[in-house]
């Protein structure tokens, strides 16, 4: 058989077997599918991490901190040294206001709590910016309403990468000789980062397009509504963005107008809301010493948008403790 | 359009091919409807990046093409002259003003202390390489070499898309002829499997391996404070590692489509790494760019002064390297890059002249050593984070040796800080730098590799594993180095 042959005939051959070992291990849980039955896959993504950390903990929360990947730093220990409440933190990737109302019900089918932290990024009311396929495959999905369903191609052409071909292994690995080694630690914090130094990367939205979706803010005023009947603080935020992401906002007169739709949208919705995307807010936290990212606060920045929360609160509440 | 995306490798690429020799099998007399498909494509292929820049691609070669077929026509001897001046001015002028009309009016402010508002000029893709290519052409046309040449051939020999963009830059020589053979319009086994295994071999310099050491060495050169032995070693290091997969995966990749064409370009590295003197390394490192360099710019200036000598000739190619540092990007850096190059290739002429020769290994380490530095240069936006990382590189900084690697009392015994122990990442990049610089040293390079190249089934299957983990790849798709020169 002639070299070309051969050649279309291994390619072929080794892109389904690279293709076929990513779908069967399912290494992000996008897809939903455990062929060789794993009790854990150690890159999993935190809905599922932090469902079971918080299903199997034995401790009642009564703060929990709900936001996305640019939550997780958020550290638990400042609510409790500040209001001494025991604190989980909910925080999970890629989220939008369907997360935060499945979570709710998953948090309140075990204990009531006393406070939420609820923060909200500029991309989560884009309705171009699709519901993660990992809600739909994570235990969270049992707290969906039945008429929830996903909105992301099965094939997700982002999966098929070098990493998830690692990762897929790596599952493998780790099942059958390792320990898993989660990401997330008690009380859902965040698993301890060197600092990072220099300028900090600007990562803008990866949706080109931006709409503001009325369903989101729907499910956002049902959330503020749950959390009214039942006696719960809502303190609702937007997500820091450092002030570089925020001048480009600034500066782009589509994302401008949005935005500002956006900060207002939010304001009359949550009885309790604190704007952080501003310019003049972040002016002095421009380096990496507060941002991991454009998007995602640092530890320090975690703790200090926390501590300015628990201040006003403090505040409403006469400096009595809740 | 990248060699490095699907769109290129499952659509663009297959359909160019199949035409072509679809073309080549019933076009009897002549090739031209073959060579107008070639540069259809080749202009698909370039607009792809931005409609707008087609314009400029096309009237350069209508213009030089107008210029060069009136001088071949035999003008009188007294518009000769004028003629080839006028052509040369405007492929100067061209490039002048794409490339260096920003450097140009930020340095006359900066030096005027004045505020000229100007509008700053985005870079046309390739313009350096397809600009040389046209000069040297005019130059052969000026000096009698090159015979009347029929449009369609004039242009495909400036956009044939495999070195469009970052060369090899070629010869008139080089590549009409093979255009022109009967035999290169007909499929031939044994050139296309020549050209999948180079280009594979380019693909996974590119995706596996340069793209990798782009995340270490962005990294590094972002890195703004002090750094540590290690870790400024292991941004230069992961740059020039970067750099050369980078650029050669490129030329590999281009050698292999001419190959799928039946067009032989010529080679544009030949294990660089391995160069005993800096001489040496302008012989193997972007061979056809120091060839365009000394043909076209060096013996002139040599022929332009008065008196042939040694000092003259040094100074010529004093001039010559740092006019080659500016060709490759409108900064001072540039600059620096290139007379860091003459003075080294000025002191490696003093050595030879006076018969001092290093012991092969010395020579080697010293080169690549030099190399490393100059390229920290290359890459640095300011001289200033070039000499943050010298300074670790040097030990002016401190030593911090990660825990595990060497036993903590000799880590303290020799004064060094104790550093964490080394992350993932960090085991990455060391293992990375380690496999890479056993590739440059100690393998065969990929010409060597083409000339023993065997069509067999183990080699099928290797190539087919390589091929996928790029496809895998290919999701994290980053332009080329040279693109921006």
């Amino acid at each position: 058989m002639n070299f070309i042959r051969l050649f279309f005939i291994f390619s072929t051959i080794l892109t389904l077997l690279f293709t076929g070992l990513v779908i069967s291990v399912d290494p992000y849980m996008k897809l939903g599918i455990n062929v060789f039955g794993f009790k854990t896959k150690a890159v999993a993504q935190s809905r599922e991490n932090k469902y079971y950390l918080y299903e199997s903990s034995k401790k009642q929360y009564d703060a929990i901190i709900m936001g996305s990947s640019a939550a997780h730093r958020y550290p638990t220990s400042t609510v409790k040294n500040t209001i001494n409440l025991e604190t989980f933190n909910y925080a999970v990737q890629h989220s939008t206001p369907i997360d935060y109302l499945v979570i709710l019900k998953h948090v309140l089918s075990k204990h009531r709590p006393k406070v939420i932290f609820l923060q909200i990024d500029f991309d989560a009311l884009n309705q171009f910016y699709d519901v993660d396929n990992r809600l739909f495959n994570s235990p969270l999905k049992n707290f969906l309403a039945s008429h929830e369903t996903r909105t992301k191609p099965l094939f997700d052409h982002d999966y098929f990468t070098l990493a998830a071909i690692r990762d897929s292994l790596r599952v493998f690995y780790v099942n059958y000789f390792g320990k898993a080694r989660h990401i997330y630690l008690e009380d859902g914090n965040y698993r301890k980062e060197l600092p990072l130094k220099g300028k900090v990367k600007t990562r803008i939205s990866s949706s080109k397009k931006y709409q503001i979706s009325n369903e989101r803010i729907e499910v956002l005023k049902e959330i503020q509504k749950i959390c009214d009947k039942k006696q719960i603080e809502l303190i609702a935020f937007s997500a820091p963005l450092s002030f570089e992401h925020l001048k480009i906002i600034k500066n782009t007169l589509s994302l401008k107008e949005k935005h500002q739709k956006f900060i207002t949208h939010l304001d009359s919705v949550f009885r309790n809301f604190t704007n952080f995307q501003s310019l003049n807010k972040m002016k002095d936290y421009n380096s990496s010493e507060y941002f991991r990212d454009s998007t995602h606060p640092s530890l320090k920045m975690s703790e200090i948008i926390l501590q300015q929360l628990l201040t006003s609160l403090k505040d409403k509440n006469n400096n009595e403790s809740i | 359009m990248l060699f490095n995306s699907y769109i290129f490798i499952f659509i663009f690429l297959p359909i160019t091919f199949v035409i072509h020799y679809l073309i080549g099998k019933h076009e009897k007399h002549g090739h031209t409807l073959s060579h107008s498909w070639l540069i259809l494509a080749s202009l698909f292929f370039y607009g792809y990046w931005n409609f707008s820049y087609l314009s400029i691609i096309i009237s350069s070669i209508i213009i030089n093409f107008l210029i060069t077929h009136y001088l071949i026509s035999k003008p009188h001897a007294k518009i000769k002259k004028p003629l080839f001046l006028l052509g040369l001015s405007f492929n100067l002028g061209l490039l002048g003003y794409f490339k260096y009309k920003n450097f140009f009016m930020e340095n006359m402010n900066l030096l005027l202390n004045s505020d000229f508002h100007f509008t700053h000029v985005l870079l046309p893709l390739g313009i350096s390489f397809f600009t040389l290519q046209q000069i040297a052409y005019l130059v052969d046309v000026y000096e009698g070499l090159v015979k009347k040449t029929p449009f369609h051939k004039y242009a495909l020999f400036v956009c044939f898309f495999p070195q469009l963009i970052a060369g090899p830059i070629v010869h008139y020589k080089e590549v009409m002829p093979q255009f022109d053979d009967d035999k290169n319009h007909r499929f031939n086994i044994k050139n296309i499997n020549l050209g999948i295994f180079v280009f594979i071999l380019g693909l996974a310099k590119k995706v596996l391996l340069a793209d990798t050491f782009a995340i270490w060495a962005n990294a590094g050169f972002n890195h703004t404070d002090t750094f540590h032995f290690f870790q400024a070693w292991g941004t230069s290091l992961s740059y020039t590692m970067q750099l050369y997969f980078d650029f050669s995966g490129y030329s590999d990749m281009a050698i292999g489509l001419g190959l799928l064409f039946n067009i032989k370009l010529p080679k544009n590295f030949d294990s660089p790494f391995l160069a005993r003197n800096i001489i040496d390394f302008w012989t193997k490192w972007h061979i056809t760019l120091s060839q365009f360099i000394t043909t076209y710019i060096f013996t002139p200036l040599l022929k332009a002064m008065p008196k042939f000598t040694f000092t003259n000739s040094m100074i010529s190619i004093f001039i010559t390297m740092c006019i080659a540092g500016l060709w490759h990007g409108a900064a001072w850096t540039f600059v620096l890059y290139g007379a860091l190059h003459g003075v080294i290739i000025i002191i490696n002429h003093i050595m030879k002249k006076r018969k001092i020769k290093l012991p092969k290994f010395w020579a080697i380490f010293i080169t690549f050593q030099f190399i490393n530095i100059v390229f920290t240069i290359f890459r640095a936006e300011k001289l200033e984070t070039a000499f943050n990382i010298f300074k670790g590189m040097f030990g002016l900084t401190y030593f911090k040796i990660p825990k595990g690697l060497i036993s903590e009392e000799l880590i303290l015994k020799s004064g060094a800080i104790i550093g964490p122990h080394m992350n993932n990442d960090q085991n990455l990049n060391l293992i990375f730098i380690i496999v890479s610089l056993y590739i440059v040293f100690k393998l065969k390079n990929s010409m060597q590799l083409m000339q023993e190249f065997k069509p067999q089934t183990k080699t099928a299957l290797f190539m087919s594993f390589i091929f996928v983990l790029c496809l895998f790849g290919l999701n994290r798709v980053s332009d080329f180095i040279y693109f921006n020169f």
